[in-house]
């Protein structure tokens, strides 16, 4: 809903173009294209970083300005998920709130096709790298029982 | 890829924290002269589960089993803790000249 808002208002406008910020000679360049949008999905690292968009709609002056104060703080925002260190857990962290009635129900095992299985197994790899997920160890017979 | 938390949502009462309405946001916004916009990536990634709480996101892939250390997608009441998340992080600055919202 929100990015519907944004693209409609986009549309208003004459466009936007992305900038990407590179490291040269003389501090930051910021350098200009027209891409076609995308969002990286959650586990996919951002390949283009320092990507930001702007209206067309601004005034040189102002764009100026903006794509200046950009460049000069570009250290304030985390271009890929490793720039992202993580929330105090002290601060916030999600709880799961389990209703005490509840009875215990055994979830059917899923059965998957042997490209799905694949895909499955690349996924997790990633999540696993990333810290996101961890292995979790069950008594054997436990494990046994699947 | 997601894991089918269904059974799981079932035991989890709702958390009736009250979300912004996306009309009240765009309405407040848009008399602003400048608009910025900022986009979380894998926002929800970014938040820990409670340690005592990870063992309830286990889940098989193979032969082996794991369990989510963070906030997954999926899971009932993600959303609302995302939106407290931004509406404690932004509390000087929400409704004044930021608005959070979380699809």
């Amino acid at each position: 809903m929100a990015r519907k808002c944004y693209k409609s208002r986009l549309k208003n406008c004459r466009g936007t173009y992305a900038v990407t910020i590179q490291p040269g000679e003389q501090g930051w360049i910021a350098e200009v294209d027209i891409s076609n949008e995308r969002r990286p999905g959650p586990a996919e690292e951002i390949r283009e970083r320092e990507k930001f968009k702007l209206d067309t709609s601004l005034c040189k002056e102002l764009e100026d300005k903006i794509v200046n104060i950009i460049s000069e703080n570009m250290n304030t925002s985390a271009w890929s998920s490793t720039d992202m260190p993580e929330i105090d857990q002290d601060f916030l962290c999600h709880h799961l709130t389990m209703d005490e009635k509840v009875k215990l129900v055994v979830q059917r095992r899923r059965k998957f096709n042997e490209e799905k299985h694949l895909a499955i197994r690349e996924e997790t790899q990633k999540l696993f790298v990333a810290g996101d997920i961890r292995e979790i160890l069950y008594p054997e017979c436990w494990r046994m029982s699947y | 890829m997601s894991v089918d938390f269904t059974d799981l949502n079932k035991a989890c009462p709702k958390d009736s924290y009250p979300l912004p309405s996306i009309n009240s946001l765009v309405d407040n916004a848009s008399g602003c002269r400048l608009l910025n916009f900022l986009d979380a990536f894998s926002g929800y990634n970014q938040i820990r589960m409670h340690p005592k709480d990870e063992s309830k996101t286990t889940f098989i892939a193979g032969i082996v089993s794991y369990c989510y250390k963070v906030m997954p997608f999926g899971l009932k009441n993600v959303r609302v803790t995302y939106q407290r998340l931004m509406d404690r992080i932004l509390s000087p600055m929400l409704g004044r000249n930021v608005q959070a919202y979380v699809n």
